[in-house]
């Protein structure tokens, strides 16, 4: 379980200071998928970053598993995201002169070809069996963003982050890429952020921002949606 | 203003000039001060007062007095002067150099002091008949004397060999600034009368000094060399020590000529590779450019002409910096020694010059192939292109289960890989060849005193050995047979330019078995030579670097046309045999002819002594401690060795400073290129940072990608070297009878701070650089984007 406390991120911007994230609270269970909705400049991806552990909070506490992450050492919070998370990103980023497979295998836990293998199967899940050799300059966005997904799923974490995955593909092949990504609920949780509604039709719950605070949460299974006050 | 002048660009990307500017600049710095440091060596200031005078010397015990009287009627000579006066050593750069001290009168000391513009600085002159001695200011501070110090051998055996009883100085000269500007003329005096009437000194031969009247000093000084200089009598001249300064200078530039053409090719890959960066993140703006109707070839230009500017800048900024270390060093180093440095030499400037010319040719070399291929159309479509795009948009037919490794990286960066050991194995060639080339020509010279593995030598250092001492020695228990020789020597030459005397010992018939036997050689080809006779036998390995054969004739007048053969070898002799194995290099003449020749009479004796078998070292052992004496000089393998190490190591200690400053070059040129291209791939570290591979983790990849390329390189640059000096060795070095071993392990251990410096210093701008990493920014700069 993931769980955030009245967290805040503060930008420092000379003399004035800037809150990105402001005393937002949150529990994710697992195996729930959760959509953090929101216009830009929300601060969803600022959200994200806490959730994840990329960003420390200026207040506030994230915990996993009742393990509070400002206890941990930066080496274990990088670990954290290595063995216990997964990242598919607006952009591919997608190590340019690795293959389709050896950009899988680059988060793998163990580099073998036990592993190469699991990459191969999971690829060819994503439809991505022909491709596997290919490099990502001779890849459609939509596939190097399944390469992507192939990437946050190989060493099976516990939980993924995905911040905008569609925000740079065309309708189609965005919805193709929320199907992959929601299909990983039987693995572990899912957490979204977008700015579109329609990719977050199927979360369990959708948590909506507005300058950087929770401004409604709905959830899909007690069917609620709970207005927060500023 | 001009928004299209080739200044334009780097006005507004300074960083990236900067750094141009800093390779060119230290690789500069690093070339000007190694030429001019070692272009100073040869200068042999200490003879400098050879601009101002002549000297004629006998060979045998006396000038023929004809000829003091031919040299003193010439009528461009003013004065000739007597001179019985000795010789002092002092420290050099490369070991150590000889300083005259002229024995003559106190009134021609003066005069002498005002024809070469040297006054007395501090103290006074000399007193007639007083053990004093006057000396320059620059070697009395290489020696680090002052006034009222003594020197005598027992002092320093290493500088004052020749000083059999103590001298005071009591004297400083300095270059009179009113006569002559510029490096004053090193001078340094000791009483006439006094060494005249010393029982030591006085059986030596007395020498002549002369002075040529104003503006005939040339003609003086070919009517030396022409008339003067026979087989009998030697004259020294400026020219002659010009033509050995020469030759030395030469063996320099060739040497050095080598490390400067890998220093400017491998600073001229690194801008190379800095530029191609630049025209690769700039191929938006050029093809906008060429799709306004700016030609291909004006666009060429300006980036050529924006390279050159650069160039040209790092030039001036390293010469002005070469120019400011080159004087620190003249100031503090050579000041020390007493070394004289031209700062306005121009052979350092040759050696910098053809850098920015190599940077810039390399460039437009770069900059044209790149704009051949410019597709105007194509670049305003996509915009601004990734840098980050794989050498050549390859394909792959096959995935590497190690995505991650050193090997994955570089084959799909393989020009990267190729420029990083190729930059490498260039410096490891730099540094080697010379370094073995030198070390090679040293220890090459190590045979010429390994027949003191099986003897001890015994000389007398000024006159003749005391009865008493022969007495002595051969009562001595472990001696079996004392042999009286008189030695010669002959000149092995060394590839590139240098050489080592080997020692010819003048053996009466019934000894030469003894020492044939001794030494372990015996005759492969021809004869011994026969009694009274001309005749002379050597070590194969002599007769091959000399390209001498049976029936050959050497020294005496055979001599002259080679400048580079200095034999000690005043007459003609007649090569009767050839002695195998080649070593010991030795070789044996008749000494009942030398002993009845006049051009070699005067020499003293000397015992070779043979051991005992198996009391060698108990031989060795007394010589050493008991007989070496102001009076009696001792050469055993131990002392010969000594003096051998100590030349080495004073060569291996210049090489190490001067490897420093290529290795420094070397390092931050090609630390730079790694750190530009880890900044090319900061998306790679901060995506790869985001998804859970610590900072430490990222710097240790780098280091192992950066360790193996340099490691790579080192064996690249090492097989490059092993086979060159395979090839030096069957050219230059089997013809004359050397070996140069490629296991020679000093050399390469002079390689090894290369890789080693590279991967340091590429490890601490890489942990700098990634300390400052922060995922999130790059991916919010790239979804950004």
């Amino acid at each position: 379980m993931l769980q955030a406390e009245h967290l805040t991120l503060t930008y420092q911007d000379g003399a004035s200071t800037l809150d990105a994230v402001h005393g937002v609270s949150l529990i994710i269970e697992d195996h729930q998928f959760v959509g953090i909705l929101g216009p830009s400049g929300s601060g969803k991806s600022s959200l994200l970053y806490l959730l994840s552990g990329l960003r420390r909070p200026t207040s506030g506490e994230v915990y996993l598993d009742d393990r509070p992450y400002s206890r941990m050492s930066h080496r274990e919070r990088v670990a954290l995201r290595r063995t216990e998370f997964g990242f598919v990103f607006q952009q591919h980023f997608l190590i340019n002169y690795l293959t389709a497979l050896e950009n899988v295998m680059v988060a793998a836990a163990v580099q073998d070809r036990a592993h190469a293998a699991q990459a191969r199967a999971l690829l060819a899940d994503l439809g991505m069996k022909d491709k596997l050799h290919r490099f990502p300059y001779e890849l459609s966005g939509g596939e190097r963003q399944r390469v992507a997904i192939a990437r946050a799923m190989i060493h099976r974490p516990r939980v993924i982050f995905a911040d905008e995955p569609t925000g740079l593909l065309d309708r189609r092949t965005g919805l193709q890429v929320m199907s992959l990504l929601r299909s990983y609920r039987e693995q572990g949780s899912l957490i979204a952020v977008t700015h579109n509604p329609e990719i977050l039709t199927e979360a369990d719950l959708v948590v909506t921002l507005r300058d950087g605070r929770t401004e409604h949460v709905k959830d899909r299974l007690t069917r609620t949606t709970e207005a927060i006050p500023a | 203003m001009n928004p299209l002048a080739p200044t334009t660009y780097y006005r507004r990307h300074k960083a990236s000039a900067l750094v141009q500017v800093a390779i060119i600049g230290l690789a500069t710095v690093g070339v000007f001060v190694l030429v001019s440091v070692l272009d100073a060596v040869p200068s042999r200031a200490n003879v400098s007062y050879l601009t101002k005078i002549s000297r004629v010397i006998p060979v045998g015990d006396a000038l023929d007095p004809g000829i003091v009287s031919q040299v003193q009627a010439y009528p461009g000579v003013e004065r000739a002067i007597p001179d019985n006066g000795l010789w002092i050593s002092l420290p050099t750069l490369l070991g150590t150099e000889s300083q005259r001290l002229l024995g003559v009168s106190a009134q021609d000391a003066q005069l002498l002091m005002q024809h070469c513009g040297v006054r007395l600085k501090e103290g006074r002159m000399f007193e007639p008949r007083r053990s004093e001695f006057v000396l320059s200011e620059e070697v009395a501070r290489a020696l680090t004397l002052e006034i009222g110090d003594v020197i005598e051998r027992e002092v320093d055996k290493r500088y004052y060999g020749a000083v059999s009883d103590p001298l005071a100085l009591v004297g400083i000269l300095e270059g009179d600034p009113d006569v002559s500007r510029g490096p004053s003329v090193r001078l340094g005096f000791v009483s006439r009368e006094y060494m005249s009437s010393h029982e030591f000194y006085a059986p030596r031969p007395t020498s002549l000094i002369v002075i040529a009247e104003p503006d005939r000093k040339a003609a003086v000084d070919e009517f030396l060399e022409t008339i003067i200089d026979t087989p009998y009598t030697d004259v020294e001249t400026f020219a002659e020590i010009a033509r050995f300064a020469r030759m030395g200078r030469a063996m320099v530039y060739v040497v050095f000529g080598i490390v400067n053409s890998v220093v400017a090719v491998v600073v001229a890959l690194v801008v190379g590779v800095i530029n191609q960066i630049a025209i690769t993140n700039r191929l938006g703006e050029l093809g906008l450019l060429h799709a306004l109707g700016h030609h291909k070839k004006r666009l060429v230009r300006r980036m050529a002409l924006e390279t050159a500017v650069v160039a040209c800048i790092g030039t001036l900024v390293g010469l002005g910096m070469a120019l400011l270390a080159v004087s620190v060093i003249k100031n503090s180093l050579f000041y020390n020694l007493g070394m004289e440095m031209d700062l306005l030499n121009l052979a350092p400037f040759w050696f910098v010059l053809p850098m920015p010319a190599v940077v810039v040719a390399l460039s437009y070399r770069s900059i044209r192939r790149t704009f051949a291929r410019l597709d105007a159309v194509s670049i305003v479509e996509r915009g601004h292109l990734s840098s980050e795009v794989p050498d050549g948009r390859q394909t792959a037919s096959r995935s590497s289960v190690k995505p991650l490794s050193s090997l994955t990286f570089y084959l799909r960066h393989r020009r990267r890989g190729i420029l990083l050991i190729l930059s490498t194995a260039l410096m490891v060639v730099g540094t080697t060849l010379p370094v073995f080339l030198l070390s090679a020509m040293t220890s090459a010279m190590r045979p010429y005193f390994e027949h003191l593995q099986y003897s001890g030598e015994v000389s007398p250092i000024q006159s003749e050995l005391d009865p008493g001492v022969m007495g002595q020695i051969k009562s001595h228990p472990a001696v079996a047979h004392t042999i009286p020789t008189i030695r010669l020597a002959m000149w092995m030459v060394l590839p590139p330019g240098g050489g080592t005397d080997v020692r010819i010992y003048g053996v009466s018939e019934a000894d030469l078995p003894i020492l044939l036997e001794s030494f372990g050689v015996q005759v492969q080809e021809g004869r011994l030579p026969r009694p009274r006779s001309n005749e002379i036998v050597l070590s194969s390995a002599i007769a091959v670097n000399r390209g001498l054969r049976v029936g050959d004739v050497v020294g005496g007048e055979t001599d002259t046309d080679d400048s580079l053969n200095v034999d000690d070898l005043p007459i003609e002799m007649v090569v009767t045999g050839i002695l195998s194995p080649d070593r010991p290099w030795v070789g044996f003449a008749s000494y009942e002819y030398l002993h009845s020749h006049e051009g070699v009479s005067a020499r003293t004796s000397r015992l070779l002594l043979v051991p005992h078998a198996g009391r060698k070292g108990e031989l060795d052992h007394w010589l050493e401690g008991s007989l070496a004496s102001n009076q009696i000089g001792v050469a055993t393998y131990a002392t010969e060795e000594q003096e051998y190490r100590e030349m080495t190591n004073s060569i291996s200690l210049t090489f190490a400073l001067l490897e420093c400053m290529v290795v420094a070059v070397a390092a931050v040129a090609l630390a730079t290129l790694n750190y530009i291209f880890v900044l090319q791939r900061k998306e790679e570290f901060g995506v790869l940072n985001a998804i859970g591979r610590s900072r430490l983790w990222l710097v240790s990849r780098l280091i192992r990608e950066t360790g193996s390329v340099a490691g790579v390189g080192w064996i690249v640059g090492a097989a490059i070297c092993a086979v060159g000096l395979i090839g030096v060795q069957m050219l230059f070095y089997a013809p004359r009878g050397l070996n140069l071993s490629v296991f020679n392990l000093i050399p390469w251990l002079f390689t090894t701070p290369l890789p080693v410096s590279i991967v340091l210093a590429s490890a601490v701008t890489v942990a700098r650089t990634l300390s400052r990493l922060d995922p999130v920014s790059i991916i919010e700069r790239g979804q950004s984007a």
